[in-house]
């Protein structure tokens, strides 16, 4: 077996190592790379940006701690052009840790934003995952109806500690629909929520579920998208607040390299062999 | 103890999330007791989590309050209508099960009937796509020459791909069998970009915990890290 060859079976050890170096180096250097924003991620970000400021937002966090590295960098990016133009909004999850994860990120911004819970923003908190369809149907109707009190148990009709929940009632009140989640939560928040109204919809989902969105996109029923963490990138450089994403752009550049260099030297190994059976069926 | 802990709670948060990253990502080595502790750990602390959540976002406020607080006693008639369903083990009474799974079988039903339509139904309108360029009339949105080949290879490419899913008749037309070989490798290249943005999404959540093992953990002892 020539040295080619070889290279087809590589010790996955070696292949992680090489991943580790190569994405621990490039973590290193603080000049980001430029990026030019993709169309679903500037529509996503016009969306925002063009929102009525006396109507709510509301944020589906339909993800948990496994796919922070994704899921987390687009929450905070949406939620820093939310605080930058004022919107108030309310955040709700049919994951059990994905509303307490952005409440968490809320707060943290909050204080710079200088946002009050309950007058500016929300935490719906978490529903069971079984009764999606029937709560956001119920939520559709009437907020309070549907959601009836906060994460902290305060009733929705509390409009003392709750103010902004005096100003919102139902779907007619929201402006824009904003769904973070690695599942398919999203297609219910199509039929049962975006549908009724038009409500414009912008979808944040981890790069292996971007794909089957395209033709939501093609059909209007989403007006938006950012694409895993290419996406929260792209928007950290529209809102022009580069966070995590950015910092982290230069190593999923370097990981994809690494990556199509080891399919290349994995495809000369496998011409390599090709070519020696072949000249040895020749002298056979 | 406790004085200790509260003073330094950073930072023990911060070695505890170093120590399970790295117990994680020794599954790559080879497989060790040390991976299965974490693993087991995280499996534990997330079912914690979520029993914790019903309770407190569900349960407690949805029905304990509801009936007990409130006393809307009616709410508790629910119980009986699951509990049927624990009789489908009975042969005697498995006949009771049925009432509830027809209840729920009706209900998702009419969901997915909803869920299908309100999901598809634009989709297949906006499938309909003009393949002529056009001025702006009425409605109608203009369609430039580049938007119109657009259109036209949208076109074809569900042609194809429908074409390749006839299964129920042998296909003895060579023209079907290149329109319908065309789709499968139409398909094969979709499946190649969905397979390309899982790697993405793979190191996106490699390159987070990475980020934090070297600027958040490793920043902590050389400043210029971070």
């Amino acid at each position: 077996m020539s040295i080619l060859e070889k290279l087809q079976t590589i010790d996955r050890r070696i292949v992680y190592l090489l991943l580790f170096l190569s994405v621990g180096l490039a973590l290193i250097p603080r000049k980001p790379l430029p990026v030019i924003p993709s169309n679903q991620a500037r529509s996503a970000f016009e969306a925002i940006e063009n929102a009525p400021t006396d109507k709510l937002v509301i944020i589906g966090a339909d993800w948990s701690a496994s796919t922070r590295g994704e899921n987390g960098a687009q929450t905070i990016a949406i939620l820093h052009h939310l605080m930058k133009r004022r919107l108030p909004f309310a955040i709700m999850g049919f994951d059990p840790q994905g509303p307490e994860l952005v409440a968490a990120e809320a707060e943290k911004l909050a204080k710079r934003y200088n946002y009050q819970y309950g007058t500016d923003w929300i935490n719906w908190g978490f529903r069971p995952p079984g009764t999606i369809n029937a709560t956001l149907k119920a939520m559709v109707r009437g907020f309070q109806e549907g959601m009836k009190q906060d994460s902290k148990n305060i009733p929705l009709s509390d409009h003392v500690r709750l103010p902004m929940m005096a100003r919102f009632k139902d779907i007619n009140d929201v402006g824009v629909l904003v769904v973070v989640t690695p599942s398919q939560t999203f297609e219910s928040w199509v039929a049962f929520v975006q549908g009724i109204k038009g409500t414009p919809l912008v979808f944040c989902p981890t790069a292996v579920m971007a794909p089957e969105a395209y033709q939501y996109l093609d059909s209007g029923q989403m007006v938006g998208m950012l694409t895993g963490l290419k996406g929260a990138l792209e928007y950290e450089g529209l809102v022009k607040e580069p966070g995590r994403a950015t910092a982290q752009g230069l190593a999923l550049s370097v990981s994809h390299i690494l990556i199509i260099l080891l399919i290349v030297v994995g495809n000369l190994g496998y011409l390599a062999q090709k070519r020696r059976q072949k000249s040895q069926q020749g002298v056979g | 103890m406790l004085d200790f802990i509260s003073a330094n709670a950073g930072a023990i948060q911060m070695w505890v999330a170093v120590a399970c990253t790295l117990g994680i990502y020794s599954i790559l080595y080879k497989e060790n007791k040390i991976y299965r502790f974490f693993e087991h750990a995280f499996i534990g602390l997330a079912m914690g989590w979520t029993i914790r959540t019903a309770w407190v976002d569900v349960l407690y406020p949805n029905f304990y309050q509801r009936i007990f607080h409130e006393g809307r006693w009616w709410w508790i008639l629910a119980l009986p209508l699951g509990l049927m369903l624990y009789l489908i083990y009975s042969r005697k009474y498995n006949w009771m099960a049925r009432i509830s799974i027809g209840f729920l079988l009706g209900l998702s039903a009419g969901q997915t009937f909803q869920s299908f339509a309100g999901l598809y139904y634009k989709q297949i309108v906006t499938t309909f796509k003009p393949i002529v360029p056009q001025a702006a009339e009425g409605s109608m949105k203009a369609v430039t020459l580049s938007g119109a080949i657009n259109n036209l290879i949208f076109l074809a490419i569900i042609i194809c791909v429908m074409t390749y899913f006839f299964f129920s008749f042998e296909v003895k037309s060579k023209v079907v069998q290149k329109t319908a070989n065309t789709g499968r490798w139409v398909l094969m290249i979709a499946f190649g970009a969905i397979f390309g943005s899982t790697i993405m999404a793979r190191m996106a959540l490699f390159i987070s915990r990475m980020d934090f093992l070297i600027k958040q953990f490793g920043g902590t002892f050389v400043p210029w890290l971070k």
